[in-house]
């Protein structure tokens, strides 16, 4: 579904500058839990951000292909790709108390995104909102919904910010860092929600970490990512068992 | 909240006292008084003088004086104006109105100007646009508003365009509902402009200044992710958190608008307290001047105060803390 | 007065530090402002010589050529040859409007002359003499931009309104940075009660509407002072509502700085208070410190201007900026003798310098401090 061939980032800087990503290329199927994992600074936000044409303008794109559905992302209008975001493509950012604006409620941020991607009535769009909360495991959604960012919980803002991000229903989710933040338990929670999302909505999840051990009994496929190369990528299974490249020898030494 | 303004009020009293007192030191230090220019003028006999100086308590000690005339605040009278010969209360009311209104149209222009050129600024950053407007901007707030009013002054002359000062036209009484205010506002918009103009060129900055760091910040870029069109972004989450700082701001600029604008009134004939407190110290009417003085700090104190409120209850992150 | 305190009011973070060679390089390479540092060279230059580079003392006046245009200067003369340049006799009619028409007659020629004889002035206030730059000899008046009511040379009282001016504006931001240094210091550094209790004193200050209480201080000024008691009220007067604000800022920065390390190390060792603010604290807030004063003189050149213009501040004939433009002060004369206004322009003019200046100091000391804009 989503297909990103050579794709190569670069920051200018005073000489040529360095290379945020090089040749960085993966695919991501339909119903599929594709695992980036790397250290910081290895770029992997800058690809989540990259598939979305939401990079910073310090940044400059050298290479690359994306498609997204077999249609070519970077060829696509200033709308369409608007249109896109959201709709078909969600994302999840990783500190929800900065990622939400923290004058409005958290039950009108998502249900913007209803507004301006569907074309439910207000009736309609408020239950969805209801319905949303609750199928990210938040139980009293009435309440949450009312309420300001900063008046959530670590766990039920990240929750909120995931039905924020699948609530016009898109087909592909990036998740970047989804539970940094949070404690192990509350980790292990939108794990189980991610699973969720994939089994019964059907949707595709880009889960970008430097966790190993979270994704462990998640993720379908994985990539490891290098100082802006991908030294690894298979089946989770193929690479956790006979992993070739000696970064993620390390990687996995850390978690057994 | 009433508790927190309740107890902001309780601590500017003694505030006020205090600076009205120093106000009425000022007045004795120059020696003499209102009384002196009729003791020149033969005709008066100095019994006459001599009763009006006991009537107005000119004759007691000083600070009986004072502590006479803070009794006499409490019953809301604010003492004798010798100069207009009317009481006290009833000048400031009407002069405290009228610079009440100039303050506020000059708020509502800087606000209507600045915010849309800030914001312009912000987006289109290093463009001709911004970097022109900051060059307005600078010069705007180092141009001396006096200087500005004169030469406002003197084009509205050349072409006839709007009336030179004052408030009202002669024919204010002939005219229709409608063309009194028509009236008022064609008087209005000199002062207006020239007071507005710092704080516009000042507002302006500041706005884009805001509006670039929000842009910055986390939720513009989780908007744009969630595909929102760029005038939401903009226009819904970026301004309103931009403007949030500037709601205390729009406070206190209340409160500077009334020392700022004596000035102006004085040059454009405008009848309002910084005109009258000018007369007032010309003509050493005591009373009328601490009035005067002791109503600038009320109305001072009356802008922070709404400052501080609005800032409460626009932040909710203050309010429900 | 809101308008100064405005450019002071952003980027309002207390940082504290010396000047370091690497601001001075940054500030070299604002060229705006170094233009503007020339600007008020010249223009503070020109105040201190004002006597000689003017042609007439300030209160030479001649009602003949009340409003006189500026005088043309001719390097011909009326038979087209070339000369010396002159100045031609001018007289003073009025047409049928009643106004003002300066006939000049090229035949009377008044050569103008370079260190010529003039009003007599002391020289830095010691040395008594006549000389000045250049001139024309009597009856004929030289005014290069016209003169006033009264018919004295604008060029001349620009010079020395400058004097003024812009001394007021030195001299009371020294004073009130001083009182405000001292009271901001110390509240800063002992905090609790002092602190508590200096602020208040402070917020008092700044509560009473700073126009209206220049209008009572001044009205406290007893009317029989000389000119130069009438200055030094104003400066006074001008200082006692200013240093609030820069004692603010001041207390700000060493509440910030007395918890860092060397002060905390110096109180170890036993040193006073007093010494630990005055050798440690205080030098450290030297470069935020000019900053806010170099963007607070233009409020006190504007507090002058602003009292003069309405016939409060220096009082006739003593020249000031101020005082110059309260002539313009009835609209209609604008209008025949533009002239006029030209005070206006240099108040303009020197306090966007001081601006300019105090704007790109705040930028080459700090780049951070610029971007934090919000308090």
């Amino acid at each position: 579904m989503l297909a990103i061939q050579n794709l190569s980032i670069r920051i200018p800087d005073e000489n040529s500058g360095r290379l945020l990503l090089d040749h960085v290329g993966f695919d991501i199927q339909k119903e599929e839990i594709f695992s980036l994992v790397g250290g910081s600074g290895s770029g992997k936000t800058t690809i989540g951000l990259a598939v979305l044409r939401l990079l910073s303008e310090a940044l400059k794109m050298e290479s690359g292909v994306i498609k997204f559905e077999g249609q070519d992302l970077l060829g696509f209008s200033k709308e369409r790709m608007r249109a896109l975001r959201g709709k078909e493509i969600g994302m999840v950012f990783q500190e929800p108390l900065h990622a939400f604006n923290p004058l409005f409620r958290v039950g009108a941020q998502i249900d913007e995104v209803l507004r301006f991607h569907t074309a439910l009535s207000r009736k309609d769009r408020q239950e969805r909102v209801i319905d949303l909360l609750r199928q990210v495991g938040i139980p009293d959604a009435l309440r949450v919904e009312c309420l300001y960012p900063h008046q959530l919980s670590g766990g039920m803002r990240q929750r909120a910010m995931i039905a924020q991000a699948i609530a016009a229903s898109p087909k592909l989710l990036i998740a970047d860092e989804p539970t940094s933040n949070l404690d192990v338990t509350l980790q292990a929670k939108i794990m189980d929600l991610f699973r969720k999302l994939k089994s019964e909505l059907k949707i595709s999840i880009l889960l970008i970490t430097h966790d190993l051990g979270l994704v462990k009994h998640l993720a379908d496929k994985i990539a490891v990512l290098y100082e802006g190369k991908i030294v690894e990528s298979g089946k989770i299974q193929e690479v956790m068992e006979h992993p070739k490249n000696d970064f993620t020898k390390l990687l996995l030494r850390t978690i057994t | 909240m009433p508790r927190y303004i309740l107890k902001r009020i309780l601590v500017a009293i003694p505030l006020l006292l205090a600076m009205s007192f120093l106000t009425f030191v000022l007045m004795q230090m120059t020696p003499g008084n209102f009384f002196d220019s009729l003791k020149l003028d033969p005709q008066i006999s100095l019994e006459t003088i001599a009763r009006y100086e006991q009537l107005y308590q000119l004759d007691k000690p000083l600070f009986q004086q004072y502590l006479h005339w803070v009794k006499n605040l409490l019953k809301f009278e604010f003492g004798y104006s010798f100069f207009y010969n009317v009481p006290v209360g009833r000048l400031i009311a009407a002069r405290a109105w009228n610079t009440f209104i100039l303050s506020l149209a000059s708020l509502i222009l800087t606000w209507l100007v600045a915010i849309p050129l800030g914001i312009w600024a912000a987006v289109r950053r290093n463009s001709f646009v911004d970097r022109f407007l900051s060059l307005c901007s600078f010069a705007g707030l180092s141009l001396p508003s006096f200087f500005l009013a004169i030469i406002l002054l003197y084009i509205a002359s050349r072409w006839n365009l709007l009336p030179l000062g004052g408030m009202r036209s002669a024919y204010y009484d002939d005219l229709t509902w409608a063309g009194r205010i028509t009236d008022l506002l064609r008087h209005l918009v000199i002062p207006t402009v020239v007071i507005s103009l710092s704080s516009i060129a000042a507002l302006q900055r500041i706005m884009r200044g805001n509006m670039l760091d929000v842009l910055r910040q986390q939720y513009i870029l989780t908007a744009r992710a969630k595909g929102l069109p760029e005038h939401r972004v903009i226009y819904r989450h970026a301004l309103r958190n931009a403007v949030n700082p500037l709601i205390t701001l729009f406070g206190y600029e209340l409160s500077g608008l009334l020392g700022g604008a004596a000035l102006i009134e004085i040059i454009c004939n405008w009848p309002g307290l910084g005109s009258l407190m000018l007369t007032a110290v010309r003509a050493k009417d005591v009373y009328l001047v601490m009035s005067s003085m002791l109503m600038g700090g009320v109305l001072l104190l009356l802008g922070n105060l709404i400052a501080d409120i609005l800032l409460a209850w626009s932040d909710p992150r203050i309010r429900y803390d | 007065m809101t308008k100064e305190t405005k450019l002071s009011q952003e980027g309002h973070r207390p940082a504290g530090g010396g000047i370091s060679p690497s601001a001075f390089r940054n500030f070299r390479k604002k060229h705006a402002a170094v233009f503007c540092c020339v600007v008020l060279l010249l223009l503070y230059g020109s105040a201190l010589f004002a006597d000689f580079l003017s042609p007439y003392s300030y209160d030479n006046e001649d009602r003949n050529y009340s409003y006189c245009p500026p005088t043309r200067i001719y390097f011909t003369d009326d038979q087209g040859r070339i000369t010396a340049p002159f100045v031609p006799a001018v007289q003073l009619t009025f047409d049928q409007n009643h106004q003002r028409v300066y006939q000049s007659d090229r035949g009377q020629k008044y050569p103008v002359r370079f260190f010529v004889q003039g009003d007599s002035y002391k020289l830095l206030g010691l040395i008594p003499l006549k000389v000045r730059l250049f001139g024309v000899g009597s009856p004929g008046r030289l005014h290069i931009w016209g003169a006033d009511s009264r018919g004295r040379d604008i060029f001349s009282r620009i010079l020395y309104g400058a004097r003024v001016s812009l001394s007021i504006g030195l001299i009371g931001v020294l004073i009130s940075f001083s009182i405000g240094l001292l009271v901001g210091g110390i509240a800063g550094y002992f905090g609790g009660k002092i602190d508590n209790a200096l602020m208040r004193l402070c917020e008092m200050f700044m509560m009473v509407p700073g126009f209206y209480l220049m209008l009572a201080l001044r009205s406290a000024v007893p009317d029989d002072f000389n000119s130069f008691q009438v200055y030094l009220s104003v400066v006074i007067i001008l200082s006692f509502i200013g240093w609030a604000g820069l004692a603010r800022i001041i207390r700000g920065m060493s509440i910030s700085l007395r918890e860092r390390e060397y002060v905390l190390a110096a109180r170890a060792m036993g040193l006073s208070d007093l010494t630990i603010i005055r050798r440690h604290i205080l030098p450290h807030t030297l470069s935020y410190s000019l900053v806010a004063v170099m963007l607070s003189i233009p409020g006190y050149i504007l507090g002058e201007a602003a009292l003069s213009l309405i016939g409060l501040g220096i009082q006739d004939p003593v020249a000031s900026w101020g005082n110059m433009l309260s002539d313009a002060m009835g609209i209609v004369y604008i209008q025949f003798a533009p002239w006029i206004l030209l005070p206006g322009f240099f108040i303009f003019l020197t306090v966007i310098s001081f601006n300019v200046i105090g704007d790109a100091l705040r930028d080459s000391l700090d780049p951070l401090l610029r971007m934090e804009v919000k308090e």
